[in-house]
Parts: structure tokens; sequence; C-alpha cells
């Protein structure tokens, strides 16, 4: 296990912000966190990234705390905040420049691995422009590559691609997947539902300091317990076949639409669509379509907070 | 590390046109404004090129000298009423003791024209004006200076219409000459009149001479002194000291005011970071507030010190104020860019406590320009309250002011320490502070 957290809490004054929270991350892995504002997730991050200190809790690092000892993880973290944190009078180069030589890094090794990591965000040709005349999606590439230069071996990124363009969005998102096959561990927070299903393996949903959730994707739709929904279209009139389709183990409702179409919700995983539609055909019940209708992260964080993720 | 930060820290605040206005462009252009507008109020020392003017004689001395001689002579004894000839000589006394007085030559120079090289030379601008000296001049004034009458002596001058004000001043300092002399011819006159009531007129006039040269050295400067003694127009002050003109006060006292505009610059500069992040991202490389506070004060004594020497450059070059002591105004920069960096930190650390810029922003919308005030950077404090004179020492400018003003006087270094202590004192009490505070921050933030 790279990263443990055991118990963190971190308070403000009367307010909570973090309330006895656990997580991992293991090596390689990418990791999710999800949470509406608020939800105590920046503050998560902020204290992994030796930002500010927990009230009480521990969060280890190989083992290690790094509460007591900041630089046991410090020159292994690649921090990307939610902001453009970058000077932006100075050009890309020596934006990367600078942040590479508090790492350590000069010379011909920083050279290097600026021209190494302009080439992974995209950012080639315009890196001794001045960040200020970058549009939103070069100053979030830019803000990225200071986050990797010094090789990190758990990168922290806090809503990466806030305000920006389709593209930028895809290449960020091909860079996170690039770490992934590097070895890298990402600890990756967003709005976008579908970025952290397109990335995260495993999520932890947070909300009002808590983490209510975590697990895999399939384990996140198992836990909530949604169910999914099918709409099935007949050549027949769909009368005849309603009592047994309600027989079918998984199905939890059918409701007749009309003659010919029905709906119905069930229970479990994807395999229960197989299984239901098996035994549908297996009816004679001369089935013309269907339509599957899945639960995502969405309905699942709806289900769970109450709150959409954006709210 | 620190040397990694001071060099972004530099990059940044080069990088940013505004910082340049601030800091280098609006001292040089408020010291111009301010040392020309304010010239007439300060002991000018000719800082400008003096005023050129001809001289037409139409009179001829030896002959109107032979001419007073002979009609003296036959009433009184001309070795009585002179007896000393050289007393008596007008030309010289006008040429030489007055208009080639070195006081009057940084002013006006002259040079002796015929008419016509006149008219030519005030068409081609060459000299601002033309003084006529009339027929008889040489003879009216002996006349005025050794008989009981006056003959009126009438100087016509020609200016050039363009050249209002320096004509103006020509004509003032040719005026100042003949009210001189009038002075002279007045106490002449009361002399007569009371020493009749007691001596012969022959007995009188064997004491003309000392009246008019009462050391009997034969000289008369402008202001009727002795120039033996060099005590002409000399723009000193009563102890010895260099005096200060406009040109040395203000970039002096802009230069000092400016500086205090580097302090507000680097106030805002720990929160700044902090709100861009990049504070943070430090943070999570390792380095802490104290490394970037360090920074901060190395950044503004580099600032400052640079701002500072290239405003006293533009004032040596372009103001022609005389710097003479580059050793010692290098010391002075040195002290004077300590303590803004001092107070630089201190209000960065505030700011960042705050998360506000309200107090950077008191401090340069309001707190610099109450020290300019005090301090003496706006108004000589020689022209304000004394009880407002008394304040100048909580401005630190007042204090920056006050020492390069006693540098450019030619203080010595050894009365120089109580100034260079007290910039020290100030730069070690606000950074301690500063240090202090932000250590208490960051073990807030993180132990």
């Amino acid at each position: 296990m790279m990263l443990e957290i055991k118990g963190l809490i971190k308070k403000y004054g009367e307010f909570t912000a973090v309330d006895d929270i656990a997580l991992h991350i293991d090596e390689g892995e990418i990791v999710g966190l999800l949470g509406p504002n608020g939800a105590g997730k920046s503050t998560t991050i902020s204290m992994i990234a030796t930002l500010f200190k927990p009230d009480s809790g521990e969060i280890l690092f190989e083992g290690k705390d790094i509460v007591k000892n900041p630089k046991v993880i410090q020159p292994f973290i690649g921090y990307v905040p939610q902001e453009i944190a970058l000077y932006e009078t100075l050009s890309g180069y020596e934006n990367l420049k600078y942040f590479g030589a508090l790492y350590g890094l000069n010379g011909k090794a920083l050279k290097d691995q600026i021209m190494r990591i302009s080439e992974i965000i995209g950012i080639g040709d315009r890196l001794k422009d001045r960040v200020s005349t970058y549009s939103g999606g070069m100053k979030r590439r830019i803000n990225i590559g200071v986050g990797l230069l010094h090789n990190p071996r758990l990168v922290i990124m806090d809503e990466p691609t806030v305000g920006i363009d389709p593209q930028s969005r895809n290449h960020i998102l091909d860079t996170v997947k690039k770490l992934k096959t590097e070895g890298i561990s990402v600890l990756y927070t967003s709005h976008y539902m579908e970025e952290v299903e397109a990335l995260c393996e495993r999520i932890y949903i947070m909300d009002h300091g808590k983490i209510i959730a975590n697990g895999t994707q399939d384990a996140l739709l198992e836990q909530s317990k949604i169910q999914s929904g099918m709409k099935l279209k007949f050549e027949k009139p769909v009368a005849q076949i309603v009592d047994q389709i309600k027989a079918i183990s998984w199905v939890t409702k059918v409701k007749v639409l009309d003659e010919y179409e029905i709906a119905i919700q069930s229970t479990g995983n994807g395999n229960s669509h197989k299984d239901i539609l098996k035994a549908i055909m297996a009816m004679d019940s001369g089935l013309v379509s269907f339509d599957i209708q899945k639960p995502d992260l969405e309905q699942v964080f709806l289900h769970m907070t109450g709150r959409g993720l954006r709210d | 590390m620190i040397l990694k930060i001071l060099k972004k820290d530099i990059i940044v605040l080069f990088s940013e046109r505004r910082n340049l206005m601030i800091f280098i462009l609006m001292p040089i252009i408020l010291t111009t404004i301010l040392s020309f507008s304010l010239k007439g109020s300060f002991g000018e020392s000719g800082k400008f090129d003096a005023i050129k003017v001809g001289i037409v004689k139409a009179y001829d001395k030896e002959a109107e000298v032979a001419y007073f001689k002979t009609k003296i002579s036959s009433y009184v004894d001309i070795n009585t009423v002179i007896p000393q000839e050289n007393n008596l000589d007008f030309e010289k006394v006008f040429f030489q003791d007055f208009l080639g007085n070195d006081g009057v030559k940084t002013i006006m120079t002259s040079v002796v024209m015929t008419d016509e090289e006149a008219q030519n030379a005030l068409l081609k601008g060459e000299i601002v004006a033309v003084f006529y000296l009339p027929k008889n001049f040489i003879y009216d004034q002996l006349i005025n200076f050794t008989m009981p009458y006056r003959n009126e002596i009438h100087i016509k001058m020609i200016s050039d219409p363009d050249a209002q004000y320096a004509s103006q001043i020509a004509e003032s300092v040719m005026m100042s000459y003949f009210d001189l002399m009038n002075e002279k011819v007045i106490q002449k006159n009361v002399f007569i009149e009371v020493g009749a009531s007691y001596l012969d007129i022959q007995t009188l006039l064997s004491h003309m001479g000392d009246l008019m040269d009462p050391n009997g050295e034969g000289t008369m400067d402008l202001y009727g002194r002795d120039n033996s003694n060099q005590s002409g127009i000399q723009y000193e002050t009563l102890n010895g000291d260099k005096a200060v003109d406009s040109f040395t006060y203000y970039s002096i006292a802009m230069m000092s005011m400016f500086i205090l505009y580097a302090s507000g610059y680097v106030g805002r500069e720990l929160l700044r970071e902090k709100k861009m992040q990049t504070l943070s991202r430090g943070t999570v490389a390792g380095i802490t507030k104290v490394m970037v506070l360090t920074s901060k004060f190395l950044m503004t004594l580099i600032l400052c010190m640079v701002q500072m020497s290239f405003l006293l450059i533009y004032a040596k070059l372009v103001l022609k104020v005389n710097w003479e002591r580059p050793l010692m105004m290098a010391v002075g920069i040195f002290f004077s860019a300590l303590a803004v960096s001092g107070l630089g930190i201190f209000i960065s650390a505030i700011t960042l406590t705050q998360d506000s810029y309200k107090v950077a922003n008191i401090f340069e919308n309001v707190l610099i320009h109450i020290f300019a005030l005090f301090g003496g950077s706006y108004i000589p404090l020689e022209v304000l309250p004394s009880a407002v004179v008394k304040l100048k020492f909580i401005a630190l400018n007042g204090v920056v002011l006050d020492l390069f003003l006693s540098i450019y006087k030619g203080v010595e270094l050894g009365k120089l320490i109580s100034q260079l202590g007290l910039l020290t004192l100030i730069s070690i009490c606000f950074s301690v502070v500063a240090v202090w505070i932000v250590i208490k921050k960051e073990a807030q933030d993180y132990a």
C-alpha cells in the first residue's frame, strides 16, 4: 500500500471539514475522489499534499507518518492544484524550470525533463511564450506538467479539467492514462463523472466531510441498490406474457407502456440483463427490440448524497 | 533553495511593466517636475546655462576722465578728491568687479560688442538682451561720487521678445548694480550734508575715498563688500556645508518616498503567491514560508538598491546633481534598502495572516503619503510647522532623506552612525516580527 489514511479529521472552528475518513492508494492505481462542493475533497488533498496539518488521524506514505515528517512524501508527490498555480508573467518554460529546480533538478537533466514533459502535455511550440498568453486549456496542461516534472510516484490532481475545451480535456485524460502505464499512482478529483468512470479503478465518494462509499464502479452500483431499467418492444400484444416476465428472477417491477411495449426494473449487475433477455426470448414472445437503462455513477452519487455532483 | 526562489522573484518582478513604471519612471517624472517647479524656493547654484547679454559702449573712458579732471581741477585739488585713482575706476568696477564676479557669471555673462554686432547677435538668439552704456557713463558716475549733486544715467536695454524670462533676469542683474551705486551716492550726499556742519569742503572731499572704499583695497563687488575675502555669491550655508538646491532635494526626497513602494510591492507578494497557489506548490516541493520570506527580503533589497542607484544616476546625469561621495552614497543605499526590505516583509507577513490585501493597500494608498508629508518628501520640512518637523523620524523616508542630505552636505561617516543605526534597527525589528508571524502561521498550517 503506497498511501494509507486512517481516522483523518480536520476542523475549522466548529466546522468539521474532514470527519474521520480512511482511504488508501496502491502503487500504479488511479483512485477517484468524488464529492459535491464543500464535501471535504480539497481539504483531504491538501493534507495529503502536506499543506495543512490534520487535527487528528494518520497519513502514512509507505508506512511512514507524513504528518510528523512531511519530507517523507514531498519528493515523491506531484501536486496539481485546482487553480492555475503558475506565474502568469513568466513563460511556460520558466515556470517548469523554476518548479523543477525546487525539486533539485538542474542543468541538462532539467532541460531534458522539461522537453519530455512538454511533449507529454502537448505544449512544445508555445513553451517560451508567457503563460498569460495561453488559452485556459494550455494553462491547465502546464499546470499538470509542473506536477509531473520530478517524476513523482503519486500525483494528486484536483479538478484538472475545469473550464477547458474538449480537445485539452481529452489530452489531459490521455496524460493521466499514460501515467498509469508508467506505474504512477493518481488521486483524481473531478466534477465530471464520465472522467472518473473512464479513468479510475476505485472511487471514494465524500459528502459532508465523510467517505460515504468506496469501491470499484460495479461495487458502488451494487452497494447503491439502484435498479437498472429495460424497455422492451414486441410484435405480439404483451398482456399474455406479463405474468411470465414478472416471474423471472432479478425482475422487480413490470409496467405496461402500451399494447406492444413494457418497461421493467431489475436488480443485479450487467449479467442480470442477459439472463432476463434469455428468459424472454425463450417465451416465444416476438421480441422486436430492447433498450437497457443501466444506472451510472451520477445516479449512484445522487442516490447516496441526495444532491447532484455539481450542486 | 533561497537563491532559486530569489532568481524567480527577480524575473517575475522585472517581467511586470507596471512595477518598472512605479519604481523607476514615476519617481523620475515627479523628481523632474518638482525640481523645476520649486526651483525658486531653493538656493540655486547654476543648474542652468548662464544667460548671455551684449554690452555696447557709447562712452570714451579716457576722454571723460580727462574732462572730469580738467573740470574739477578748476574748483578743487584733484588729489584731495581722488587720493587713489583706482578707487574711482568705474569701468573696472562695472566690468571686472561686477560683471566679472563669479556669482554674477553663473547667472549672466556679458560680451562687449559694437551696436551692429549686438543687433545681429540678438536676432540670432545668441544673446537675450543688449545694454547700451551711454555717453558720459564714466563722467556721470565720477560726478555722482565726488560732487554734492547727481547726474542721471540712462541705460538703454533691448531684449529678445522670445526670451522674456531670461531678459527679465538680465535686467534684474543690471539693476542691482545701479541700485548699489545709488545707495552709495545717497550715502555720499548724506555724508556731505552732515559733514558740512563740521568740516570745510576740502576736508570733506578728502574723506570721500574712504566712504567709497572703506577697506582701501580698491575693489567692490555686487554687494559692496570686499572682494578680497571672496564673499560674493557663494551659495554656501552658514556652517560651510554644500547648499541643497531643488534638484538635489527632490531627487533624494522622491527616491526616499518611492522606495517605500518597494515595501508595498513585497507586502502583497506572499498573499499573492498564496492566492495563486504557487506558495502551496512550493510548500509541496519542500520550501518553507520563511525561505520564501527571506527571498522576498533579498529581492526587495536588490530592487531598492537598483531603484535608488538608478534614480541617483538619473539625477547626476540629467539634473546635474553633483554627488561627490560615491562610496558614502553606496553605504546610504545599502542601509536604506535594508530598512525598506524589513518593512516590506513585515507588511507581507501581516497581509498573509490577514488573508487580505487591506494592509498593503492602506500602506500604499494612505501611509506612504502621510510618511511622504511628515518625512519631507513632498515639501521640505523647513517650511512646515516645527511640531510637524519633530515627527519626521516616524517616517522611514524621513530617515533616508535626512541621511542622504547629510551625505550630500559632506557630513562624515562617524556622524552618520545614528542614522545608519536607526535604519538597521528598523530592518531588524520588522524582519524579526515578520519571521515570527510567518513561523507561527506555518505552524498552524503544518508541523
